[in-house]
């Protein structure tokens, strides 16, 4: 795989180019001038860098059809290879962007290495939080509230459905904290409405091996398990696939989506998704949020958790066969974790410790 | 262990095995008639592009959409491989960098296509892939018929098929004979009168063919749409199955099987006392392990075509 980044590579001349392009950012009007660098996935990837475009649009009162004020407010520059993060890093901050915003913890090291030769530069990052610079504004979410809800979806729709015994699972990609908050978050939420339900896990190791997934997913839904919800990139739509075949053959198993809608990923039939909710991941909300803050003048260089409160974390109710009375149940439940009457936790150790989740799972804390 | 699982595990084994079993098969024809095709990677991103993009855009007015899928997979592979066999053949570049070449543009050559169709770099999911099914007769057969015939991917059978349509046409045919001759001796073969360019056009354009269709057979079965990743190393893997299969059609096919069942049996081996305690990635190194000791095990005894990766050049003795 990694040949084909370096085809990319010689795209980079392009990028360059783009670069160039950008560099009269006009200050005519009051609003900040911005920059996004994302990863090598550009942002239409339909999940994290695409919120974080959508984020920057509605900032500046655009469409992403018409984004009229591109190249006089605001740009996007794309690094195709992981070493031009620091010059793509610096070269933002050299043609002074009121903020320059970089998607996800790949950028974290270089940004760390950059951010103090430009202490009057702002700059946001998302998904991370350990960076601590005066100078970054760090935005993470609580993946786990949302993974609860979704949890809680799953479980009260085999509660309607009468299954008897039903099982979850949860397949993640590489194990890491991060996503060790999303399977807290999921197991809690089925177990609170099921106590005796039976949790089932497996990592595939990998973000990108679909087939992977469809195997675990065929091997569990044979064993009884009811839904079954993955965090683990392009992996992920192997179980998908598996609930697409066996929902068209007329099994009741579903999959649950994860970071962005994936309803249209699931429909087989017209009109009809295995994909019975996703874990929604508003990653617009904080690009928004930073841009707002600088604007009032009010940005520092501090950690900002997006929770459900701050809309930063939810569950998608686009699919007609969850149900209102779910989707109530489920509005109910939420509202009481911005209430904070109930607390999601988020790393394995301390869950474990607290019977909220079975011993024998896979999760790992670092 | 209960049967009823091992029973389970045919499907998602088959799955696993059908477009390994295909490409390696590619990867026999070209190296067969000598010319060395590490290509196989790039082919099958081609063919699974195709495959899925075809998929999308004809499902809506047609239910075969996947089979017309898995064809245009086949032909895009056959047109991509053209490159390859110019650059090696007529042009005497070397065969693995010609081969390499391909592997690198495939990767950007799909996903910008993707771009200008979709607009995003992956395609769009399409609705159903090839839908596994049940063979009237043959499912009734004891035991066997469970697990070759009732709700698999038709898509092995494909891949048994063409083993035992190479294995006819390599060792059973004038046309087989001769390709095998170029894969061997070259000029030996020239002497007789055989069009050396011309069957070496034939082995790497079939193996374009078969490994557009693995592709496509791999992206149809396993996943949702074609992303950069959807083959990730599994016409590498297929090239292995070439070498410890032997060169041979029937020895590719026991490969492939073990590569399949292999990566299925990690997700059942925990419920195996045996293997339980095993640790899951002992059963993805297996057939790579197990690669790597056939070839040291045949290493010495020449058991590949002996002129394969030798630029052609007619006048040597």
């Amino acid at each position: 795989m990694k040949t084909i980044f370096k085809v990319l590579a010689a795209l980079m001349v392009l990028t360059v180019f783009t670069a160039c392009s950008g560099k009269s950012a006009a200050t005519t009007s009051n609003l900040p001038t911005s920059r996004l660098l994302t990863d090598a996935t550009g942002i239409d990837d339909k999940s994290f860098n695409a919120a974080a475009w959508r984020g920057i649009l509605a900032f500046y009162g655009d469409t992403w059809e018409k984004p009229e004020k591109k190249g006089k407010l605001y740009d996007v520059v794309t690094a195709q290879t992981q070493d031009m993060y620091i010059p793509n890093l610096k070269q933002a901050s050299d043609e002074k962007y009121d903020l320059v915003i970089v998607t996800g913890f790949t950028w974290a090291d270089a940004l760390s290495e950059v951010a103090p030769k430009y202490p009057d530069q702002k700059y946001l990052i998302v998904d991370v939080d350990w960076v601590g610079k005066p100078n970054v504004m760090e935005a993470t979410f609580s993946e786990h509230e949302g993974s609860y809800l979704v949890g809680v979806a799953a479980a009260l729709k085999a509660k309607t459905d009468g299954i008897q015994n039903p099982k979850f699972g949860f397949i993640g990609g590489v194990p890491s904290p991060v996503i060790t908050k999303f399977e807290m978050g999921w197991v809690q939420g089925i177990k609170s409405v099921l106590p005796d339900a039976q949790i089932v896990d497996y990592y595939a190791n990998d973000w990108g091996k679909p087939e992977l997934a469809k195997a675990q997913a065929k091997n569990w839904y044979d064993s009884g398990v009811y839904a079954i919800f993955s965090a683990a990139g392009g992996t992920g739509n192997g179980t998908i696939a598996q609930a697409k075949e066996y929902r068209s053959q007329g099994k009741n198993v579903w999959a649950i989506g994860v970071d962005s809608d994936q309803f249209e990923d699931g429909i087989y039939a017209e009109g009809k998704s295995a994909v019975l909710t996703s874990m929604l991941k508003r990653v617009e909300s904080a690009t928004k949020y930073a841009l707002e803050k600088v604007r009032d003048k009010q940005f520092k260089g501090e950690v900002v958790v997006f929770d459900t409160k701050a809309d930063g974390v939810g569950f998608s109710d686009r699919n007609p066969e969850l149900g209102k009375d779910i989707v109530d149940e489920v509005n109910k439940v939420r509202a009481k974790i911005i209430a904070g009457e109930i607390k999601v936790i988020p790393t394995y150790a301390e869950a474990r410790k607290l019977g909220l989740v079975p011993a024998n799972l896979q999760a790992s804390d670092n | 262990m209960t049967f009823e699982m091992l029973l389970q595990m045919f499907p998602i084994a088959l799955m696993f095995a059908a477009p390994i079993i295909l490409t390696a098969l590619g990867g026999l024809f070209s190296e067969r008639s000598g010319i060395v095709n590490i290509a196989l990677e790039g082919i099958m991103m081609v063919g699974a592009f195709t495959g899925a993009t075809v998929t999308v855009l004809l499902e809506e007015s047609t239910p075969a959409a996947a089979w017309y899928g898995l064809l245009a997979g086949l032909a895009a592979g056959l047109v991509f491989s053209i490159l390859h066999a110019v650059a090696s053949i007529n042009l005497k570049a070397d065969q693995v960098i010609s081969g390499t070449a391909l592997n690198i543009l495939a990767g950007g050559l799909t996903v910008y296509l993707c771009q200008i169709i979709f607009h995003q770099q992956r395609t769009r999911a399409f609705s159903n892939g090839i839908q596994k099914m049940t063979v009237p007769l043959l499912s009734r057969i004891p035991v066997l018929g469970r697990m070759l015939f009732i709700e698999n991917y038709p898509t092995i059978y494909i891949a048994v098929a063409a083993v035992l349509l190479t294995w006819f046409v390599v060792y059973k045919t004038p046309l087989g004979l001769r390709m095998r001759a170029c894969g061997e001796h070259p000029q030996a073969a020239a002497s007789m009168g055989i069009n050396v360019y011309r069957m070496r056009y034939f082995g790497v354009l079939v193996s374009g063919a078969l490994g557009g269709l693995g592709g496509a057979v791999m992206v149809l079965t396993a996943d949702i749409q074609y992303t950069l990743v959807s083959i990730h190393g599994t016409g590498f893997i297929s090239l292995a199955s070439l070498v410890f299969g032997k060169w041979n059609p029937f020895g590719v096919l026991g490969a492939g099987l073990f590569f399949g069942f292999s990566t299925a049996l990690s997700f059942y081996a925990k419920d195996i006392p045996l293997l339980a305690s095993l640790p899951g990635e002992f059963f993805y190194i297996l057939p790579y392990l197990l690669t790597i000791v056939a070839l040291v095990a045949f290493a010495g005894k020449s058991v590949g075509p002996k002129a394969a990766g030798e630029i052609y050049d007619s006048g040597k003795r």
